[in-house]
């Protein structure tokens, strides 16, 4: 697959050429060989054996994006986790909640830009597939315990052909890919379908909007993956506009001003709808009018089928059945989890199908919402708070409809423990301190006492009304 | 050099930018973005939309570069010059 993919590329010599950059270090197609040599003599020598399965922490730096691809292209077996950098509390916390079954964590060093492994102290035994291949990512949904998604090297293959082909890929393309690859959008719908299709590649570590104009200005591409925010970004920053041949956007809803005003100054605005375990489910039609496409219709990616799981209703939760999806979600040690038998996997969104193969979608069932992208779960911000914040003793979170650039306005709702006074503001100051910041609440609540359901729950709906006054 | 401008990009930091720092805590001479005053891309944009709002001044697409954005000084340099113009 990925291997095959890289040798015909060099065969065919049409893009020996096209580089894959992040701005300070670049590699040609015709490169790459010669890296993964390399890489092969390191494993060899760090002891990185093919049976294993490491964790690889990655960026959007050249060196880390080479390292995925020859990962893909040995059919190696590895977990794909976000590089986590030098703030140690965060690293201590990484390396406690790594994978039972890695006995490694590979990463490339900042200071010498060389791999380097460590042994992961939770290892206990990695159960080898005979067959290889196996990538495991991490779902973006903040619960306390995120849970692995096993994909397969030949799924993921066509899950990014399927995009190579929707938005039309070809080798003259010069993408720039701001959004993290560690993640199914960068990596399945951007940077796999990007090295499938032999297109050059900009792609862009710590994104923000000065590096974004920086890499526009020297790199001059045609072909964008965006978030709703960097769109939002993008339209309060620049005087000038720009066009794009295609700029794909997703992580979230966008709303239809913002598409309708971005797609006027720069250029054709396609949404991809997805989840890290199906991949790429559906995008809007690039055929489409601007006025559908900006409605939020997709059309599903072949192979996916989409459902209501009530279909009695107009809105309901939506179910979708992929063919190139995942394989099984495995919890800490490895273990298969068991799924649903039929294959469908339920998205947590509300949606309404507009015919077999499209469909709209309205929002999120749970309590979560996205925020700078990331699905940011209420529980989690109430766990950090009350965990994290000693003068809290319980916290409600809540959205509102209202919204800012970051998503959904955030309200965090408190009851503070006895003999404790203090404002909200003060409480929201600390949460700074015990979170990320997509999750740090955009409004704090102080309540003498949160109100309660019979059974002791909060009462939430009454929250909401507290929250709304 | 660029004093009072130096100390307006600290005030709207500190006051105008959702990002949980006091005027103290503002070094000039650090970077602006994580491995330093810790700005994130969204706080980065604030700081463009309130600088172009408090010193009624547009920074034009080509000016807006890592260079600028190194630090406060340098920002403030430009600032100055911009004024000047």
């Amino acid at each position: 697959m990925f291997d095959h993919t890289l040798s015909a590329h060099l065969k065919s010599g049409e893009i020996a050429d096209n580089v894959i950059t992040d701005g300070s270090d670049t590699c040609t197609y015709a490169g790459l060989p010669g890296r993964f040599d390399a890489l092969d003599d390191f494993a060899a020598r760090a002891g990185l054996p093919g049976d294993e399965c490491p964790v690889l922490r990655c960026g959007n730096t050249l060196g880390e994006a080479v390292m995925l691809l020859w990962m893909l292209s040995r059919k190696k077996d590895f977990v794909l986790l976000p590089r986590v950098g030098g703030d140690k509390a965060r690293r201590k916390l990484e390396d406690a909640n790594l994978p039972e079954f890695c006995k490694n964590t590979v990463e490339l060093s900042p200071d010498t830009d060389t791999a380097v492994v460590e042994a992961n102290t939770n290892y206990k035994k990695y159960v080898n597939d005979e067959t290889g291949g196996k990538i495991f990512l991490r779902t973006s949904g903040s619960t306390a315990e995120p849970k692995l998604v096993r994909h397969s090297n030949e799924k993921l293959f066509e899950n990014a052909l399927n995009c190579v082909d929707r938005f039309a890929l070809r080798v003259t393309d010069r993408v720039v890919i701001p959004v993290p690859i560690y993640h199914m959008y960068g990596l399945g719908a951007g940077f796999l379908p990007g090295f499938i299709a032999g297109v050059s590649m900009h792609l862009i570590d710590g994104t923000n909007i000065i590096k974004y104009m920086g890499c526009e200005a020297r790199f001059k591409p045609n072909v964008s993956y965006m978030t709703p925010t960097l769109c939002q970004m993008a339209l309060r920053t620049r005087k000038n506009s720009y066009a794009y041949r295609l700029v794909v956007t997703a992580g979230d809803r966008i709303n239809k001003t913002t598409f309708l005003d971005f797609e006027e100054r720069f250029g054709k605005l396609i949404n991809l709808y997805g989840s890290t375990e199906l991949g790429a489910i559906a995008t809007s039609d690039p055929g489409a009018s601007l006025e559908t496409r900006a409605d939020g219709i997709v059309r599903t990616m072949p192979g996916v089928e989409a459902a209501l799981e009530d279909m009695d209703k107009d809105l309901s939760e939506l179910m979708c059945r992929h063919g190139s999806g995942f394989e099984t979600y495995v919890d800490r040690t490895g273990a298969a989890l068991a799924g649903d038998a039929d294959g469908w996997f339920k998205t947590k969104d509300l949606g309404r199908l507009i015919s077999r193969d499209t469909f709209k979608v309205i929002g999120r069932t749970g309590n979560s919402v996205n925020r700078n992208g990331i699905l940011t779960a209420f529980s989690e911000v109430e766990s950090l708070m009350e965990q994290g914040i000693a003068d809290v003793q319980f916290a409600v979170v809540l959205a509102k409809e209202e919204e800012n650039v970051r998503g959904k306005t955030l309200v965090a709702c408190c009851e503070l423990k006895p003999g404790v006074e203090a404002e909200g503001k003060d409480i929201r100051a600390r949460c700074f301190d015990v979170m990320m910041r997509h999750m740090v609440p955009d409004e704090v609540l102080i309540v003498k006492e949160l109100p309660r359901l019979p059974n002791g729950k909060f009462d939430r709906k009454k929250v909401e009304e507290l929250i709304n006054k | 050099m660029s004093g009072p401008i130096l100390n307006q990009l600290k005030d709207i930091i500190a006051n105008k930018l959702d990002v949980n720092l006091s005027i103290d805590e503002i070094d000039e001479n650090v970077s602006l973005y994580e491995d330093g005053l810790g700005l994130d891309s969204i706080a980065i944009v604030d700081l463009i939309v309130s600088i172009e709002k408090e010193f009624s001044m547009g920074i034009e697409d080509e000016e807006l570069n890592a260079d600028l954005f190194k630090n406060l000084n340098t920002l403030a340099e430009f600032i100055e010059k911009k004024l000047k113009n």
